[in-house]
C-alpha cells in the first residue's frame, strides 16, 4: 500500500439489528477512480456516507495521508476536518436552493474554507466553467435541469480541491438523456487524476472509466480488481451473475 | 333599521386613531412570539434532553385555553399577584401604575406562543433533510447551516401561516377591551357609548381590521415575492 492515499479500513454499520456493511476494506492511490457495484441494498451508498460521516460506523477507520480518524468515535473537529478535506456529490443533488449556482459553489469556499470572497467568487467560476456552465452563474437550482443541477454539485466538490470526492450514485436520479452529460464531467474529472470513490449502476463509466472496480453484496466486498479482471474474467459467481444480469436487461431495453 | 352616519364616522375616527394600540399589541407579541417560539424549535433540532418534553406537555394544554378565558384568568391573577411581587423584590412600582397595554402584549404573545412554535417547527421540518447533509458534507458547522441554509429557507414556507397569526393577533387585540385597553374596537364604541348606535361602531371598527388586514396581505405577498423567488 506504498503511496496509499485513502485507505478505509474495517467500517462496519447495523441500522438496529440489520448488519449492512460487515467489515469492508478499501485502499486507493491518489488519481485512483474506484467504481464501487452491487445491486440495491448491498451496502454500497451506507459506505460511502460513512467516510464522510453521514452515517456513525459501528467500527472503522479512515485514513487520508497519514491522518487516521475513527468512524465511529471522531470528534466534531475531526468529522469538520474530514469533510473539508473531501467532497461529496449526492444522488439527489442537494444544492443549496436559496442560492444561485455562483453561490453554491462559493460557500464551501467562504464559510468552511474561509476564503475572501473575490478569490472564492473567482474560484467557484472557474469550477462552474470546467463543468459546462459558464452561462449559468446566477441561475438557481430551480431554474436548472437536473443535469445542470448535478454539475453544479460536481463544481461545489470540486472548487475545494477535496484529497478525494465521494459520489453516490450521481446519475441515478437524472432522465437517461442527461447521464451522458454528467459522465462526461466525471470523465474529465478522472483524466485530471482526481481520486474519486463512485457508487454507480453505470456499467459503461466502471468499464471505460474507472482504475479499479468492487463489486458489493451483503455488506461485504465480494469481488475486486481492475475493470478488465471485474467485467471480462469475473472469479466470484455472484459477481458474474450480477453482471450476466445488467447485460440482459439492457439486452431488453 | 336606520344606519347613522354621523355615528359612524364618529366611531371611525376614534377607531382609527388606536391604530398604533391594536398594532403594538400585534408586533410586540409577533416579536416575543418569535424569540420564544424559535427558541422552543432550537431546543427540539438540537434534541435536548428532557425540557422540549415538558415543554410541550404546557403548550398542548395551553393551546386548549380559549383567548378570552386566557385574558380573563390572566388579568385576575396579574392583578392580585403584582403588587405582593413588587414588594417582595423591594419595588415602588404598583399594578395601577403599569400602562395596561404591556399586560396585553405580554397575555396575547403567551396565548399565542404554542401556534408560533408549532409553525416555526413546521417550516423546518419542511426543509429537506438533504439540504443539512449537503452543507455538512461541505464541511460547514451545525450554526452555518442553520443560519446560511435552514432559516432562509423556513421563511417562505412560514409566511404564508404568518399571515394568517398576524391577522389572528389582530383580531385577538379586540379582546383586549375586556381589561380595559383602548384599542380599534374599545375606542370606536366610546363616542356611541350614549346613543348606543353600536352596529355603526361594529360596522367601523370592522372595516379597520379589514384594512389592516389587507395590508398585512399584501405586505406579506411582497415579502413572499422577494424571499421566495429562488423557489420554482
Amino acid at each position: 500500500m506504498a503511496d496509499a492515499q485513502v485507505i478505509v479500513s474495517g467500517v462496519k454499520k447495523s441500522f438496529e439489528d440489520n448488519l449492512v456493511l460487515r467489515d469492508v476494506s478499501l485502499s486507493l492511490q491518489s488519481g485512483d477512480v474506484v467504481a464501487i457495484l452491487g445491486p440495491s441494498g448491498s451496502g454500497k451508498s451506507t459506505f460511502l456516507r460513512c467516510l464522510d460521516y453521514l452515517e456513525r460506523a459501528d467500527a472503522g477507520t479512515l485514513q487520508l495521508g497519514n491522518d487516521v480518524y475513527d468512524l465511529h468515535d471522531a470528534s466534531n473537529k475531526q468529522i469538520l476536518e474530514v469533510r473539508r478535506r473531501t467532497g461529496f456529490v449526492f444522488q439527489n443533488y442537494n444544492l443549496f436552493i436559496n442560492k444561485t449556482a455562483l453561490k453554491n459553489v462559493m460557500e464551501p469556499l467562504v464559510c468552511a474554507h474561509r476564503v475572501p470572497k473575490e478569490d472564492a467568487e473567482r474560484i467557484a467560476k472557474e469550477a462552474l466553467d470546467k463543468v459546462g456552465l459558464s452561462d449559468r452563474y446566477d441561475y438557481y437550482p430551480s431554474q436548472l435541469s437536473g443535469g445542470q443541477q448535478q454539475r453544479v454539485s460536481i463544481a461545489r466538490a470540486i472548487a475545494v480541491k477535496p484529497e478525494v470526492i465521494f459520489f453516490d450514485e450521481p446519475t441515478s436520479a437524472l432522465d437517461p438523456e442527461l447521464i451522458g452529460e454528467v459522465l462526461s464531467v466525471m470523465k474529465n474529472l478522472a483524466n485530471q487524476g482526481i481520486t474519486m470513490i463512485v457508487v454507480t449502476h453505470e456499467m459503461r463509466f466502471a468499464r471505460n472509466v474507472a482504475t479499479h472496480v468492487v463489486f458489493m453484496e451483503g455488506g461485504v466486498i465480494v469481488e475486486e480488481g481492475s475493470p478488465e479482471q471485474i467485467f471480462e474474467h469475473p472469479q466470484q459467481s455472484r459477481t458474474r451473475q450480477f453482471l450476466q444480469q445488467i447485460a440482459d436487461d439492457a439486452a431488453i431495453g | 333599521m336606520e344606519f347613522h352616519w354621523d355615528s359612524f364616522l364618529s366611531a371611525l375616527i376614534a377607531g382609527l386613531h388606536a391604530i398604533p394600540q391594536s398594532l403594538i399589541m400585534v408586533i410586540g407579541p409577533f416579536f416575543l412570539c418569535t424569540v420564544i417560539g424559535l427558541a422552543i424549535v432550537a431546543l427540539r433540532l438540537f434534541q435536548v434532553p428532557v425540557l422540549p418534553q415538558i415543554i410541550q406537555i404546557v403548550l398542548t394544554v395551553q393551546k386548549g385555553i380559549p383567548l378570552y378565558l386566557f385574558i380573563v384568568f390572566g388579568h385576575v391573577l396579574y392583578m392580585l399577584c403584582f403588587n405582593p411581587v413588587a414588594s417582595a423584590l423591594h419595588l415602588s412600582v404598583r399594578v395601577g401604575d403599569v400602562n395596561i397595554m404591556y399586560f396585553a402584549v405580554f397575555i396575547l404573545s403567551w396565548a399565542f406562543i404554542p401556534m408560533f412554535t408549532e409553525m416555526y417547527w413546521g417550516a423546518v421540518l419542511s426543509v429537506p433533510k438533504g439540504q443539512y447533509e449537503a452543507g455538512y458534507a461541505a464541511g460547514l458547522t451545525r450554526w452555518q447551516v442553520i443560519h446560511r441554509l435552514v432559516l432562509p429557507q423556513m421563511v417562505p414556507a412560514v409566511i404564508p401561516n404568518l399571515t394568517n397569526m398576524l391577522i389572528g393577533l389582530l383580531k385577538a387585540s379586540a379582546l383586549t377591551y375586556l381589561v380595559g385597553v383602548m384599542d380599534v374596537m374599545n375606542s370606536a364604541l366610546q363616542p356611541v357609548m350614549q346613543s348606543y348606535n353600536l352596529v355603526e361602531a361594529y360596522v367601523a371598527s370592522a372595516l379597520i381590521y379589514w384594512g389592516i388586514a389587507l395590508i398585512i396581505e399584501w405586505c406579506m405577498a411582497g415579502c413572499l415575492h422577494v424571499l421566495g423567488r429562488y423557489r420554482a
